[in-house]
């Protein structure tokens, strides 16, 4: 029988190890500026935290994904409802749908920028739009799945617009919501940091472009590391507690 | 007055006729038993009755308020047992539940719930809508004997507390079981043939499955 490991150990090692290895790796590259090792990057993460910038620019980055984010999903699901539940609608939008989800990042980010104006609507737009399909796309499988036994007892007890959305359609949606959220949240702050590095005065993806234009690969990763500390997070705090009450009724 | 009057020229599923021309009427106060071997086109008839299925050339007059009882519970399994009344019946969910002996199972998820409970709070939400007319489709079928003689007195028990306070509530039953019908009906109508049609009709005696049981055979 093997011994049980206490719980967060194996992570704990893991992430250990992980560190570990970079440490080797800039040591054998003997390279401060290029290869900076873990303690220097801690050392700058520090430094930029003392002087605010840091903060001020995770908290740049963090409004943009929690307005794309928000904006993304709300018109994702109310579209993806739609076409999920009339299939001539989906028929008609489904090769709209396909284009836009092959069209790259880049490309609507350049155009809304070129269209729009250097903004912060263009920029949460931008990312908002590269990330509505996927969610139309992941909430139609959800609502082509709907239990028509369901409609019946809506239609039966003749339960208006709001409560049929809100009790029947919403639950039934609510775990392709939550894959939505989980990979919309990923795919959302990538862009977000590339919309930032093309045009935006603040933010992890403006610095990431700055440092990059002085080869400073230690502030780039600082930044890159701490934004990905902020969205796991975000995704510990937020996304799983929200999950785990909209599952309650399965598990009680 | 009748509650539910129904007059179709027929019914055709994906081309294939199913039920022929058939007219009938349930009485405010009755309840009316079809009968008929599975597959015969029972509960495809109940959801013309209901409004769930259209049919062209078919003149259907129901009251605004009806009320449907399911071969399975369709109870919203993350809303609990108070809110799936209340959000069905919009009253409050209380005596409803007392009534069918689950007062304290309010707070309840479906899934707590066993099987016999389940079918309680489906029948508990139907009465609750305090329909004119309560449609009931194979309710008890695949319920254990003793189960579904539970649930068929007590919506008997139901129906009748109802029309005896002056509530003149219609029904309209769907089974293929003589007993479900001798427990619960007034009339009958057997359903036969291909595209079904009314073959036989006739009373109900309480408890009179024999009589029922004769109302098929003469199909």
């Amino acid at each position: 029988m093997t011994r049980a490991w206490p719980p967060g150990a194996v992570p704990a090692l893991s992430l250990t190890c992980l560190v570990l290895a970079w440490a080797l790796g800039a040591h054998l590259a003997g390279d401060p500026v290029l290869a900076p090792g873990p303690l220097a990057v801690a050392r700058l993460a520090g430094a930029e935290a003392a002087s605010g910038a840091l903060a001020h620019h995770l908290l740049a980055t963090l409004a943009r994904v929690a307005a794309a984010f928000t904006l993304a999903l709300s018109i994702g699901m109310a579209l993806g409802l739609l076409l999920g539940r009339r299939p001539r609608v989906d028929a008609f939008a489904d090769p709209w749908l396909v284009v836009l989800l092959n069209l790259p990042a880049l490309v609507v980010i350049v155009l809304c920028y070129i269209w729009i104006g250097l903004t912060e609507v263009a920029a949460i737009l931008a990312v908002a739009i590269n990330k509505i399909p996927m969610v139309i796309a992941i909430i139609r499988e959800g609502a082509r799945a709907f239990d028509p036994a369901l409609d019946d007892m809506a239609k039966i007890y003749r339960l208006g617009w709001w409560a049929r959305l809100r009790h029947v359609a919403l639950p039934q949606l609510a775990p392709h919501a939550a894959a939505a959220a989980r990979a919309g949240l990923a795919l959302v702050w990538k862009i977000v940091l590339v919309v930032e590095f093309l045009g935006r005065p603040d933010g992890v993806g403006f610095m990431i472009h700055l440092n990059f234009q002085m080869f400073d690969v230690g502030r780039v990763l600082v930044y890159a590391l701490a934004f990905v500390a902020v969205m796991l997070a975000v995704e510990k705090l937020a996304l799983q507690p929200l999950e785990r009450r909209a599952r309650r009724w399965r598990t009680a | 007055m009748s509650a539910l009057h129904l007059s179709i020229p027929g019914f055709a599923y994906g081309g294939v006729p199913v039920l022929g021309p058939i007219a009938f009427q349930v009485e405010a106060g009755e309840t009316v038993a079809i009968l008929g071997p599975s597959g015969v086109g029972k509960s495809t008839l109940l959801r013309l009755a209901a409004g769930l299925s259209i049919t062209p050339g078919a003149r259907i007059t129901r009251p605004a308020r009806i009320a449907m009882v399911f071969q399975d519970p369709v109870l919203l399994p993350w809303r609990t047992a108070a809110d799936n009344i209340a959000i069905a019946a919009r009253v409050d969910p209380g005596p409803a539940l007392e009534e069918v002996g689950l007062a304290g199972k309010a707070a309840m998820f479906p899934r707590q719930l066993s099987v016999g409970q389940q079918r309680r709070l489906a029948l508990a939400r139907a009465l609750a809508a305090d329909p004119d007319l309560l449609l009931l489709d194979e309710p008890f079928v695949s319920l254990d004997e003793a189960l579904a003689a539970e649930m068929t007195a007590l919506t008997a028990d139901l129906l009748t507390r109802r029309r005896t306070t002056g509530h003149g509530i219609a029904a309209l039953l769907v089974t293929h079981a003589a007993e479900d019908a001798a427990a619960l009906a007034t009339r009958a109508l057997a359903l036969g043939g291909v595209p079904a049609t009314i073959r036989a009709s006739g009373p109900v005696h309480p408890g009179d499955a024999a009589g029922v049981r004769a109302l098929i055979a003469a199909v």
